[in-house]
């Protein structure tokens, strides 16, 4: 399922963190109590973290293409 | 923003990612990169900031604070049914907001009251869950409550600025505003949570709405 393409492949994992990310958050949202309040602060927070870190790491690692004369 | 909402916006996020999951060659155009910054970036940090703004504020809720068993007694001693009793009768007469009832009064109003009360609650939730919790009635504050949580609301009250009790000695109303003398102390306002003799205690049933309704 994954690219080859290394730019593709972190944006894709990038956007799979970022999935993960959103979904803890909203079964969090749902749920009550301490528990709920650490799962998304700590896994919830760390999964963004990473899935928006891996984003902002892809647009640095691109390489430019040469403009077209 | 209402959570029905909330949650359409991270279905939406999630749905949005998932299309450069399964497509990732659409960055090769402008557009695309410009839709996965979006998507990628911008939609959730939104989502991170309204998911922490409203756990923030649910974590104030008194329905968060005593989810957790060790404060059932404390849960109870609201509905004593005693106007002495200084947390039922705040809580019963809503002097304080009956759904934040608990982080009102415990939280300090310095600057960094809230961080601070934040802070202790992660290490409540340390304590419960992985240390030794002591029983309900040996949890004590971690320094003595301070004055100014009260006159918060109190102070300029006529109430409290000519009371008779508070006027009979003139040196009691600037003992209590320089927190030398406290509010709460023994013959005062002393009897607080006394979750030690709840066993003892009447207890007021809030009326429902049906019994509001009925003639």
């Amino acid at each position: 399922m994954l690219s080859i393409n290394p730019l593709e492949r972190k944006l894709q994992l990038s956007g799979i963190m970022l999935i993960l990310g959103l979904v803890v958050e909203s079964l969090c949202l749902l749920g009550h109590g301490p528990i709920a309040f650490m799962l998304f602060v700590g896994l919830g927070g760390v999964l963004f973290a990473v899935g928006i870190f891996l984003y902002l790491y892809s647009l640095v690692g691109a390489k430019v293409e040469p403009s077209k004369q | 923003m209402p959570a029905f909402l909330f949650l359409l916006l991270i279905a939406f996020s999630v749905a949005l990612v998932a299309v450069f999951v399964f497509r990732p060659q659409i960055t090769s155009t402008r557009g695309g990169k410009m839709t996965a910054f979006l998507a990628l970036f911008a939609l959730p940090l939104l989502c991170l900031g309204m998911g922490t703004s409203s756990e923030l504020d649910h974590a104030k809720s008194t329905q968060f604070c005593l989810s957790c068993h060790i404060m059932e007694p404390y849960g109870k001693s609201l509905r004593v049914d005693d106007p002495q009793h200084l947390a039922a009768a705040h809580f019963q007469n809503h002097r304080v907001p009956p759904n934040e009832a608990c982080y009102t009064c415990h939280t300090n109003y310095a600057m960094f009251g809230g961080i601070k009360a934040k802070l202790g609650g992660l290490r409540h939730i340390y304590v419960y869950y992985l240390g030794t919790p002591p029983a309900p009635e040996n949890i004590k504050l971690y320094e003595p409550y301070n004055n100014r949580e009260c006159l918060h609301c109190h102070a300029g009250a006529r109430s409290f600025e000519e009371g008779a009790v508070h006027t009979a000695d003139p040196d009691l109303l600037p003992a209590l505003k320089a927190n030398k003398t406290s509010c709460i102390s023994s013959g005062c306002h002393g009897i607080v949570h006394d979750v030690a003799s709840l066993k003892d205690a009447k207890f007021w049933k809030e009326a429902t709405d049906a019994q509001h309704k009925s003639p």
